[in-house]
């Protein structure tokens, strides 16, 4: 299945619902909606995972493209609903360093 | 229950999936394999496929890729073969400390390390003539928990 991304606004933050796989195919997907919502000036970005269960070192490259591209903009990027099998990928490669991370969606909302 | 197949792909993201899929029902027959190594299996093949797919891009080479998987009581061993020019495994560079802004202009150069994290033995051949990674993933994780 590929990558889908279901849009919407909650106050100064664009949510990115992502369903489908996060791999080869899907990062050039998420790539370009990244860079389509920050040429928008859309800066801050939340990255809905519930719909995501697998993601691989494509993926992963999308989204550091991601907050590379937000952050040189004086935005962020943050992730929410990744689940557990998902995490221990970000932790393998120390990237739940670099990104904040929340199972709460709320957290970013309003 | 024991078992081998191999697939023969066209060079195309899209059949990257379908491998995964292929390849991790096989290793759902076998009940010693518990979920997360075979989600651990799916990954390690997806960069294996990626990066096979990629070289072959690179130098334009639209020979199927073959994907060999034989399933034993006790693991699961996979074989990803590709017809690109080959690479010097010791020349790929360390990606920046994860802590450094440097970081971020990186968005490859992890494939290697996961494949090397989440399978139990990884050997790769390369060559002029293509390369061959081989990997295999026990029921019983001895690199992780």
């Amino acid at each position: 299945m590929k990558l889908e991304i279901h849009r919407s606004v909650e106050g100064k933050n664009v949510f990115l619902g992502l369903i489908g796989d996060l791999d080869m195919a899907g990062a050039p997907v998420l790539r370009q909606s990244i860079v389509k919502e920050v040429s928008q000036g859309n800066i801050f970005l939340v990255l809905d995972f519930a719909g995501v269960h697998f993601i691989d070192s494509s993926g992963l490259g999308s989204i550091i493209g991601g907050l590379r591209r937000v952050r040189s903009n004086q935005g962020n990027l943050f992730l929410v609903g990744v689940d557990d099998e998902l995490q221990k990928i970000f932790r393998l490669c120390e990237l739940d360093k670099i990104f904040k991370m929340d199972s709460n969606r709320e957290t970013f909302s309003g | 229950m024991t078992g081998e197949i191999e697939l023969s792909i066209p060079v195309r993201v899209d059949y990257v999936q379908l491998v995964r899929a292929v390849v991790g029902s096989l290793a759902s027959t076998n009940p010693e394999l518990s979920t997360a190594r075979i989600a651990d299996l799916r990954l390690v093949i997806s960069e294996a496929l990626t990066n096979a797919i990629r070289a072959q891009e690179k130098n334009s080479i639209s020979e199927r890729l073959t994907v060999l998987c034989k399933l034993t009581d006790s693991a699961i061993e996979v074989e990803v073969r590709d017809k690109a020019t080959g690479f010097e495994v010791d020349l790929i560079p360390d990606l920046p400390p994860t802590e450094s802004p440097e970081r971020l202009q990186h968005e490859r150069g992890l494939g290697l390390s996961i494949m090397r994290e989440m399978s139990d033995g990884l050997e790769i051949e390369s060559g002029p003539e293509g390369t061959v990674v081989h990997m295999t993933i026990n029921s019983q994780n001895s690199n992780n928990s």
